[in-house]
């Protein structure tokens, strides 16, 4: 006869068995992360310094702007602080490693809680005015943190912050090809996170914010509460992008996140329209990445933010995703119509 | 029996104009009530006095024996009023499914935080949810239209489904503000019936409608509502023979 404590771990064991079945990732989830991650890793070894350092810069673009594009495309908000998000904890960072000898790889999370805190001041400003007055409101907060902080030199220093070589746990990250793979893997966790979250009641509730806020309340969602959960997002994972700019650049000075960057993440979450997050990489990616990739052509890169937003609003106003959903719901109808079983007209309907 | 809504000596101003006067009216647990009258009697504006969309003058509101009338809308709404709007409350942009998801947000169950990590619970609770959604679409007769966008219904159907996703929550008490607007006979007679099931099932009602002759097939107790004051409460029998009913309102919607 077994005696007790063989019946605890046996009932212990099985519950971590149920537990750990829970867990299992999926074939979708595994694709959904495997596959962009093992893309993106394999770039590293067959391109130059130069060119993985930009796309490293691009990654953590994208990850702000991902921030953004909930804040606009979800909750119906608007920001014109995100370069002082991203800005001031790249800072912050990178003095504290320059002045007390830290790794800016330990330090770099410290980034997320400072742009949440500054998410939670530009929120706690912006509830209490709508419409145009948003978006002054958080042009004047960008207008603010640029002015005040970045002028600091006990935030800035001269100009030329030393920052100390990046280690963890004992490990160098000695070369650009150590420090990649970080990157890739702040990118795709905050781009998987994000839709996670996006695809459960807070995205939805997001969505019935953005539509209506009457109706919102009336279904139970606390429309503030929500409302400043968007802006405290958007700033935390734009203090993520920015915490890990000081790791990834070596060298950041306030020169880097100057108030027009805050119209650039605009322009490319316009561009992106509502919906998917594909449509904000995509957005990134056309925008950010011809101003990284095609710098000698300078007059390229500088209009091209502004041409893509002028012809989105006019032209296309659903943007990249809309554009994706009309070329899906076109795909499917071609599939529709090649399925055993169903009369040509059934695509249509 | 207790009131499951109380509305005490309620009055709502806006500016110089004077919505509700003095309103009191009890819903009893279980009652199908109806609450008619000409346009501009306030009976919008108690809905929105109750569900607290638009702030009291004076006056008092209770609901389940808690006093509600300085709770922000979001709190009465997790307190079980669900409530339903002219112009439909739903996302004209999304599909049915994701509007009926959205308004689970209360029956949810789960932190925000917990589709990061996914544990059991999440699944469990978005599974239920998809089930609670399945269910109020097949009650109504559309188990087909998950990945329908709304903006592609007809208005009749968007208003069912609006319906099913307010009985999908399984509110306390349920305002519905013109439910039959842009349905035909048919549609009106499937929402009658849905309706009598919410109420078989716990559920109590109060229903803002045009349409007398369902009001007065549907309700057993009906309230009206002239001017912002309450003209009459009691039976559709008797309303339909009350001279101040018939002169206000009833003689008018017969015409």
């Amino acid at each position: 006869m077994p005696n007790s404590t063989d019946t605890r771990s046996a009932s212990f064991a099985s519950r971590l068995r149920e537990k750990l079945r829970s867990h299992r990732p999926t074939t979708k989830t595994t694709l959904q992360i495997g596959l962009p991650t093992v893309l993106l890793l394999l770039i590293a070894p067959i391109t130059s310094d130069v060119t993985l350092f930009k796309i490293g810069l691009l990654l953590l673009f994208a990850v702000a702007a991902v921030g953004l594009h909930v804040l606009v495309n979800w909750a119906g908000e608007l920001s014109l602080a995100h370069a002082g998000m991203v800005g001031l904890p790249a800072l912050v960072v990178a003095k504290l490693s320059s002045d007390h000898n830290l790794s800016p790889l330990e330090l770099a999370p410290i980034g997320i809680l400072i742009g949440f805190a500054l998410g939670a001041v530009v929120a706690a400003t912006a509830r209490r005015v709508s419409g145009l007055y948003v978006t002054i409101v958080t042009l004047a907060a960008g207008l603010a943190i640029d002015r005040f902080f970045f002028t600091k030199p006990w935030l800035v220093g001269t100009g030329n912050l030393k920052l100390t070589a990046p280690r963890l746990a004992g490990l160098e990250f000695g070369s650009i090809q150590a420090i990649y793979p970080i990157i890739v893997v702040v990118f795709i966790g905050s781009v998987f996170a994000t839709r996670r979250l996006l695809d459960s009641k807070l995205g939805r509730a997001l969505l019935t914010v953005r539509s209506d806020p009457t109706i919102a309340q009336a279904q139970g969602i606390n429309v503030p509460a929500y409302r400043a959960a968007a802006y405290m997002f958007a700033g935390a994972l734009a203090g993520l992008a920015g915490g890990f700019m000081p790791l990834w650049a070596q060298r950041v000075t306030p020169d880097s996140f100057p108030l027009e960057l805050s119209f650039t993440y605009l322009a490319v979450v316009v561009v992106a329209g509502r919906g998917s997050i594909n449509g904000v990489l995509g957005a990134a990616l056309l925008i950010e990445g011809f101003r990284q990739f095609l710098s000698g052509t300078s007059f390229i890169a500088a209009y091209l933010g502004p041409v893509a937003l002028i012809v989105t609003l006019t032209r296309f106003p659903g943007g990249l995703n809309q554009f994706g959903r009309m070329i899906g719901g076109q795909l499917a109808g071609v599939v529709g119509r090649f399925r055993p079983g169903r009369s040509p007209g059934d695509a249509e309907g | 029996m207790n009131a499951l809504l109380q509305v005490d000596n309620v009055s709502v101003r806006f500016g110089g104009l004077q919505a509700l006067d003095d309103v009191s009216l009890d819903i009893a647990p279980g009652e199908i009530a109806g609450l008619i009258g000409p346009n501009g009697a306030g009976k919008t504006t108690l809905f929105n006095a109750i569900g607290g969309l638009v702030p009291l003058r004076s006056g008092g509101i209770t609901f389940d024996g808690v006093d509600i009338h300085r709770l922000p809308a979001h709190r009465r709404a997790g307190l079980g009023i669900g409530r339903s709007f002219q112009n439909l409350g739903l996302m004209q942009e999304q599909t049915v499914e994701t509007n009926l998801l959205a308004g689970l947000h209360l029956n949810a169950g789960y932190g925000v935080l917990s589709p990061l990590a996914q544990p059991a619970r999440f699944v469990a609770a978005e599974g239920a949810s998809r089930e609670s959604v399945t269910a109020a679409l097949d009650a109504v007769g559309l188990g087909d239209h998950h990945q329908r966008v709304v903006a592609d219904l007809s208005f009749g159907v968007a208003r069912l489904v609006e319906v099913a996703g307010l009985l999908s929550r399984h509110p306390q008490l349920l305002l519905l503000d013109e439910p039959t607007t842009g349905l035909d006979a048919v549609e009106s007679e499937q929402l009658k019936a849905v309706l009598r099931d919410a109420v078989a099932s716990g559920t109590t009602l109060l229903v803002v409608a045009h349409d007398v002759g369902f009001i007065m097939d549907l309700c057993r107790v009906v309230h009206v509502l002239a001017e912002g004051r309450v003209l009459y409460s009691g039976s559709p029998t008797g309303a339909q023979n009350d001279h101040r009913v018939i002169e206000s309102y009833l003689g008018s919607a017969r015409r």
